[in-house]
């Protein structure tokens, strides 16, 4: 029997608990604050309907939020021409993200500074990402879900999350260093093994 | 113990930040940080990454109190449209007087009422707390004991009380921890400290609101009833004392570990 069949009385509560996070992810989607609010007001709304569909308690935060993600696409598929979500290939999963070598942050001394520029480029990388990459990241880092949580929100395997989460992750790392040694907030590393790349370094 | 090189690393060091790892493969990834400089200067762009993120997500603006509103009119009103889908309205209302009201979760007014009801009790009990100390750290470390939650004793008692001690107690089907306050002059103050969002006072009048605590205020049976969340707790506070010592008893939120 559906967990909320016999909790319905905590179902509106349990939604209303959610709705910073669901914003805090909306409005990263949305780039609009009048468009997050929508899709979180339907989220909420859609979520109460289907509530019947919830069979455990745990499901539920994972539920609500493939809620979110299936209203955001149904939107873009609305608003856009060009195919959205394409899966990636075995070969493009695991294809290295390029590497700029440069030193480590901490040789940097005016670390406001450096923070305001990385924050500044991180929500900007954010947007370049695949939106298989942006949700999986989205639903960790703004809505503190675990990597089973993820699956469950995505209906994807476990170890696709990891790679797109490692995939996201990486291209923002690198956008981030490539962006602080072109402005030479850092410089290129004098380390010549990390020219080659993964690949070619020695194992530990 | 199995090595990793650098490209197995590459893959399970977001793994390894988020706690993902199991413990012998965690040693491992950490070991080859350790012993490898290119790996940890990319570690720590990663945490770069990692940090920058958790900011953007702390600047991101929380939901406004409008869309909150919004979320909260449009499920009631599915949910009433819920309650009547099936049956005939005529019909639906005959039941809705009968048993309805307890169907539904309990109202913000109930709920008020379910404290003042708890706190008058306490005034007539013999045995008003089961932990007797004026210290707020020690009634803190023994509540935490008690109940599943981190909670906080605030500090400060409201100005001309001394806190007496604490009890646990259940209030509309909840585990709370319950602080009793005396005065020389005034009447006693309860205050109840449960998990944040076992309890919905967002029906209640908002009295005061500063930095994201917003206090909630009713009166029920000549008793005056205030309700705010800071962390993970709710706190109720029941009694009659004036708005100014109430304000600054709830707004010391600096004095809550």
């Amino acid at each position: 029997m559906a967990w909320f069949n016999q909790h319905e009385a905590q179902l509106a509560h349990a939604i209303e608990r959610e709705v910073d996070a669901l914003h805090r992810v909306a409005s990263r989607l949305t780039g609009s604050s009048s468009a997050a609010e929508d899709l979180v007001q339907e989220t909420c709304l859609r979520a109460w309907r289907a509530r019947r569909s919830v069979r455990e308690q745990r499901e539920f935060r994972p539920w609500l939020f493939r809620i979110l993600r299936n209203l955001w696409i149904d939107e873009l598929r609305k608003t856009r021409r060009t195919p959205i979500l394409v899966e990636l290939t075995a070969n493009e999963d695991e294809a290295a993200i390029p590497e700029t070598p440069v030193m480590p942050p901490s040789d940097i001394a005016d670390r406001k500074q450096l923070e305001r520029w990385l924050d500044r480029e991180i929500i900007a990388a954010l947007d370049d990402l695949t939106e298989h990459e942006r949700l999986a990241l989205l639903f960790h880092a703004f809505a503190d879900m675990n990597y089973h949580e993820i699956a469950t929100a995505l209906e994807c395997p476990l170890g696709t999350v990891m790679s797109r989460l490692h995939r996201a992750r990486a291209k923002l790392r690198e956008r981030l260093a490539c962006y602080a040694r072109t402005r030479g907030i850092v410089r290129a590393s004098t380390d010549t093994s990390a020219k080659g790349g993964a690949a070619s370094h020695g194992n530990a | 113990m199995e090595t990793h090189d650098c490209n197995s690393v590459d893959r399970l060091r977001e793994a390894f930040d988020d706690n993902e790892l199991d413990a012998v493969t965690s040693f491992a990834v950490q070991e080859h940080l350790d012993a490898c400089p290119r790996c940890r200067a990319r570690h720590a762009w990663a945490r770069e990454v990692r940090a920058s993120l958790a900011r953007v997500k702390a600047s991101a603006p929380m939901a406004t109190p409008a869309l909150r509103a919004r979320v909260r009119r449009g499920l009631e009103a599915t949910r009433r449209r819920t309650v009547f889908a099936g049956a005939g309205i005529a019909a639906a209302f005959v039941v809705a007087a009968l048993i309805g009201f307890r169907m539904l979760p309990r109202s913000s007014d109930d709920l008020a009422m379910d404290f003042a009801r708890n706190h008058h009790a306490s005034m007539q009990r013999t045995d008003p707390v089961k932990f007797a100390s004026t210290d707020p750290r020690a009634v803190e470390t023994w509540l935490r004991e008690q109940l599943p939650f981190a909670l906080a004793v605030p500090r400060q008692p409201p100005s001309g009380y001394q806190l007496k001690g604490a009890r646990l107690c259940a209030v509309a089907g909840n585990k709370v921890g319950y602080l009793l306050y005396t005065s020389p002059i005034e009447s006693p103050l309860s205050v109840f400290i449960g998990r944040r969002g076992s309890y919905d006072f967002h029906a209640l009048p908002a009295m005061a609101s500063e930095n994201d605590v917003a206090i909630r205020c009713g009166k029920c049976d000549g008793t005056t009833v205030a309700a705010w969340d800071i962390g993970e707790s709710t706190y109720v506070i029941a009694g009659n004392m004036g708005e100014t010592p109430l304000l600054a008893f709830a707004r010391q939120r600096d004095s809550i570990p």
